[in-house]
């Protein structure tokens, strides 16, 4: 189980987080919403470690997350895959080096094997073994997508994190990505994270949705109450309406 | 209405800021170098890269420095009879001065920038994040690869520059000034000292490491999307090319002060 109590982080005088609270069971999909701004991204960084809160626990499977540094760190990013929001794959390094490339740091596996095994990655993100040695650069968004996801299972982590893992692509391949996610959750049986604005890919991943809001989670429930939830905030977001509580910047008229 | 007093302490504050946070990046970078892990494939990159692929630039900067070294000497030495002293200026010229210094600021150009749009680019891309994220310490991964290969290949790039602007100046006084090759090759062999080569050479390592950990240090601290990575790549090739100015004088000082 992931567990954050009371995480708080401002940058200058800003305040993002203002004591957010989520636990997710293991094999639970909790999906984030909320809009620019709002804190998604900061709460996934404080879990992975790239950003320290100013208060507030984070913990997996009862284990402290917050203040890791150096080994505790790298061992504890060993048990954490991260699906980044443009895949962030190593340019100097062909697709299957990318996919084992932590199994590979670690020396679990011969190059030989690591091939054999990311071949087998690749294929069940949907990938052909023809594409093993290319450089990620020369492949399309989708794609890399994918090999991000592949790199992020390969080291069969108890928690995956995904960041707005449908941005950049066309709507048949973020579809095709949220199934992905879905069913890669439930073979690993890992507890998993999505940050997204996306409604709809939401609701094809989580089980559960939390709605972030200034900084705090202003709803938390079923994915299936998601659009009926009767709380204001999450209703305004969810069906795009632009009065309600959520303030939109007003455009000039003639843009409106 | 600005205040002056405000405005150069900001400008002092902020010097010693960076200058501070260029010193932890290099003790951080260093410190991997040391100590396990070591990524090997990246230590042979970085090493081709600069000792290998940067060869024919150098060779050709150092190549025709020489030359016009000769060119240059003969004509002003002509002046008051001293055309003999040719080879000797070429030889002291460009084993103690123009071939680190050429050599640095090409490879400044020519890696330094690189380094910086590379690393920049993985910052902007989240490439370092995600390496953390894979358990790796980007200073083991990408720092310390680069600073180890530039202190170790800048040396031997400059001893090649070093044959190659001696054998310009040979080029030009046997061929065109019309000097006796044996006694041009016996005079550059006279005058020629260890100390010579070894401040060159000297140089070469601490311009290898100015330049790596400028390139490296700009990029990784790069912010901004791809403005801010070609800042960075501009603020690299600058400051490696001033700070090897600087280099220079203390590593003369610290060589040939008498």
């Amino acid at each position: 189980m992931l567990s954050i109590q009371g995480l708080t982080k401002s940058f200058g005088g800003n305040q993002v987080l203002r004591g957010v609270d989520l636990e997710v069971e293991r094999g639970d999909s909790l999906v984030i919403l909320g809009g620019s701004g709002s804190g998604k991204s900061v709460t996934l960084k404080c879990i992975m470690g790239f950003i320290h809160p100013d208060a507030g626990t984070i913990s997996l499977e009862g284990e402290n997350l917050v203040g890791l540094e150096g080994r505790a760190r790298a061992d504890m990013n060993r048990r954490v895959g991260m699906l980044f929001q443009h895949a962030a794959l190593l340019d100097s390094l062909p697709v299957w080096e990318n996919v084992m490339f932590a199994p590979l740091r670690f020396g679990r596996v011969s190059r030989r094997q690591a091939r054999k095994a990311a071949v087998g990655w690749l294929e069940r993100v949907g990938l052909d073994e023809a594409i093993a040695n290319i450089l990620p650069g020369e492949l399309a968004t989708g794609a890399q997508k994918r090999i991000g996801l592949a790199r992020a299972i390969a080291a069969e982590p108890d928690l995956l994190l995904f960041d707005e893992p449908t941005t950049g692509l066309d709507a048949l391949v973020g579809r095709q990505i949220d199934g992905l996610i879905r069913s890669t959750i439930g073979d690993l049986g890992a507890t998993g994270i999505t940050i997204t604005h996306d409604i709809a890919s939401a609701r094809r991943i989580g089980d559960h949705v939390a709605m972030l809001y200034q900084g705090k989670i202003a709803w938390n429930g079923p994915v299936a109450d998601l659009l009926n939830s009767g709380d204001p905030l999450v209703d305004q977001f969810v069906h795009g309406r632009l009065t309600g509580p959520i303030a939109v910047p007003s455009l000039p008229q003639a843009l409106a | 209405m600005v205040n002056p007093f405000a405005f150069v302490g900001r400008i002092v504050l902020d010097l010693f800021q960076t200058i501070g946070g260029v010193a932890v990046f290099a003790a951080m970078g260093l410190s991997h170098a040391v100590r396990p892990p070591f990524f090997w494939r990246n230590y042979l990159r970085h090493f081709i890269e600069i000792g290998y692929l940067s060869l024919p630039v150098v060779a050709l900067t150092t190549l025709f420095s020489g030359m016009v070294l000769a060119l240059q000497s003969y004509s002003g030495f002509s002046r008051f009879s001293a055309e003999g002293a040719v080879a000797m200026v070429v030889v002291l010229s460009i084993t103690r001065e123009l071939a680190p210094v050429l050599a640095g600021l090409m490879v400044a150009g020519r890696i330094g920038a690189a380094m910086a749009a590379e690393i920049g680019t993985m910052r902007v891309t989240e490439q370092i994040d995600a390496l953390e994220a894979l358990s790796t310490n980007p200073y083991s991964y990408l720092v310390a690869p680069r600073l180890v290969a530039g202190i170790l290949m800048m040396p031997f790039l400059v001893a090649v520059g070093d044959v190659i602007g001696v054998l310009g100046g040979y080029i030009v006084g046997v061929y065109k000034l019309g000097f006796n090759a044996h006694s041009y090759m016996a005079q550059t062999w006279d005058v020629l000292e260890v100390e010579d080569v070894v401040s060159g050479l000297t140089k070469a390592a601490v311009y290898g490491f100015i330049v790596t950990l400028m390139g490296c240090y700009h990029g990784y601290r790069s912010t901004g999307g791809a403005q801010g990575v070609g800042r960075a790549t501009t603020q690299a090739v600058v400051s490696s090319a001033i700070l090897i100015l600087i280099a220079n004088y203390f590593v003369t000082e610290l060589f040939f002060s008498k």
